[in-house]
């Protein structure tokens, strides 16, 4: 080795400056960890799919069919209290399937107030839904106009805004719990599989099981290219040169990621592949799944039932 | 007298258009053939292998397959496509890349699905690779929870679904543990002798032998340097050094003498050293 730089003096001697505890992980790293383990444990990780309970029992296309209809129910009801039977129906549904409730609510009603909040909340007040005021806000001196509004003299909640916006707030809630239950209860494959075989379109549903399958590569680069940067970082870098580190691993990976695009492509043409996906349907209809499905129609038709009766 | 399968005629390629991987090769390939492609890095091999799937198009030169001209022309037309398809097989050297598919079940079953094979048919294909594998168990796995050795595993059975009578392979040793390429060499022993014709792209020299019966040499110029028996160009170390196949290695042994030799990158040393010990 003829290189001076290169060589070893002396002993590996203690750091004489460094504390240790003194530097935190940074905001990146944390991002970066919690992405990968969200999509690898959250969303692919099919712990619940593998558990034996009653969902993961029944065949997935009679799965998706009888909760689809259920979804198309849900939608039609025009009372509280039958979309909360029908909300209350589909935590029994997941209690059967062995899902964990923490688990299973979070992850509903974290996006319920930021999906479908802003859009209910609006609806609570006399501006946009008139009716028998519940709770008095502001009131003016007189009413005023806004482009097309009319403000009100007073802007109270009204009980039909309160009923409105529940209503629409516990449909999206029953809707979005039936299909967390439906994915978390069926593997990903086989959900594909099933609305491939439900004549939802070839190209969408291969599309999106290749996004899943890809995902994870990407996610390991992104990883790896992160784990090699700080493997050689010394010190703390500065937030604009951070900042540009990002962003010049945004085009790198994008780059990589068409690079693999086209050699998966290749990868298919070399099989067969042209452009037209065929797939084989390997699914078998058991005794459980006549028995849910004639149990589920019953049950939706009861309840739709009683929704037209109370009119 | 055997048929010609490929014949390759003053081929010229290069990647992006402007880096050349293959200068004027001819090369003509025939049926039952075992051939290894040699050659370093950047050789020129990869290129030449995705040449004969028909997945790059010379710039210049010509190739034909079974005496029709493979062109991105030719393999437009259906029959003729499926026909090559079912014919030619590639096991690349990414798996990550080969395997697209949900489940190790479905990525098997892709190829003869997509060539319109019996349902029936293609689950019995399925199910004879796993066993023949020993993957039974990882069957519903997804690629991304296998192993290095076990996504090669799946990317060959997903190949050999098609049962292709000309089967390309693109450093199928690369990265696998000892056992599972002495499997694969067996493997690839036990598919020549049923009849199929054997091309791999390789720098193991340590393999050659058992890999093929002609070898290749591809050089770091991208034309082919030399081609005959595998004892015959493994025999020429002044030619393997001008390629760089082999370099000279220099080592001083126990007893001071200095001793010098050639060998192969990546294989291990395979000379007796107890002649210059001493004792």
């Amino acid at each position: 080795m003829s290189y001076r730089w290169l060589k070893t003096e002396g002993g590996i001697a203690p750091c004489p400056c460094c504390k240790i505890g003194g530097r935190k992980i940074g905001f990146l790293e944390r991002t970066l960890v919690e992405v990968t383990s969200f999509f690898r444990n959250g969303l692919f990780s099919e712990e619940y799919a593998k558990k034996n309970g009653i969902l993961q029992r029944i065949d997935p296309r009679v799965k998706i069919l009888t909760l689809g209809i259920l979804l198309v129910a849900v939608s039609l009801m025009r009372h509280l209290t039958l979309i909360g039977g029908l909300y209350l129906t589909v935590l029994f549904l997941a209690i059967l399937s062995k899902i964990d409730l923490k688990f299973f609510l979070p992850r509903v009603w974290l996006f319920i107030p930021l999906f479908s909040g802003i859009i209910a909340i609006p609806a609570l007040f006399n501006v946009f839904v008139p009716g028998e005021p519940l709770l008095t806000l502001i009131t003016f001196k007189s009413k005023w106009s806004v482009g097309l509004f009319e403000i009100p003299k007073t802007i109270s909640i009204t009980k039909q805004g309160l009923f409105v916006a529940t209503m629409f707030v516990m449909r999206v809630a029953t809707s979005v719990s039936l299909v967390v239950l439906i994915v978390l209860t069926t593997r990903w494959q086989y959900l594909l599989k099933a609305l491939r075989v439900l004549w939802v379109p070839q190209m969408f549903t291969f599309i999106i099981g290749m996004t899943c399958r890809y995902i994870h590569l990407l996610l390991k680069l992104i990883e790896d290219i992160h784990l090699a940067k700080k493997s050689r970082v010394i010190k703390k870098t500065s937030v604009v040169a951070g900042q540009r580190w990002v962003t010049s691993q945004i085009g790198n990976i994008l780059k990589r990621s068409l690079q693999m695009s086209e050699e998966v492509h290749s990868a298919m043409l070399s099989r067969g592949f042209t452009n037209d996906v065929r797939i084989l349907d390997t699914f078998r209809i058991k005794r459980v799944d006549y028995v849910w499905a004639a149990f589920f129609i019953l049950f939706t038709s009861v309840i739709l039932g009683f929704n037209s009766i109370l009119g | 007298m055997e048929k010609k399968v490929f014949e390759i005629k003053d081929v010229s390629y290069s990647c992006l258009g402007k880096f050349p991987a293959l200068c004027g090769v001819n090369l003509e390939i025939k049926e039952k053939e075992k051939i290894a492609l040699l050659g370093a890095n950047g050789s020129g091999k990869s290129s030449l292998i995705l040449i004969l799937n028909g997945l790059a198009f010379p710039q210049k030169g010509e190739i034909r397959f079974m005496g029709e001209r493979l062109t991105e022309e030719s393999l437009e037309d259906e029959e003729f496509n499926s026909f090559f398809r079912k014919t030619v097989g590639l096991v690349f050297q990414n798996s990550d890349i080969q395997l697209f598919s949900s489940t190790v079940w479905d990525e098997i079953a892709f190829g003869p699905t997509q060539l319109g094979i019996s349902k029936a048919e293609v689950e019995e294909r399925v199910n004879d690779l796993l066993e023949m594998l020993d993957m039974h168990s990882l069957k519903d796995r997804s690629p991304y929870q296998l192993s290095g050795g076990e996504k090669k595993k799946v990317a060959i059975a997903s190949t050999l679904a098609v049962n292709p009578d000309i089967l390309l392979l693109d450093e199928p040793t690369n990265g696998l543990d000892p056992r599972t390429q002495a499997f694969l060499m067996e493997l690839l022993e036990e598919l020549h002798r049923s009849g199929k014709t054997i091309i791999t792209a390789t720098h193991d020299l340590g393999k050659v032998e058992k890999m093929a019966d002609r070898v290749i040499i591809l050089g770091e110029d991208h034309t082919i340097v030399t081609e005959g028996c595998a004892s015959e160009v493994l025999g020429n170390k002044s030619l393997l050094l001008e390629v760089n196949l082999i370099h000279e290695h220099l080592h001083r042994h126990d007893d001071g003498t200095l001793h010098s030799h050639e060998h192969g990158h990546f294989s291990e040393h395979e000379h007796n050293h107890n002649k210059y010990k001493t004792v």
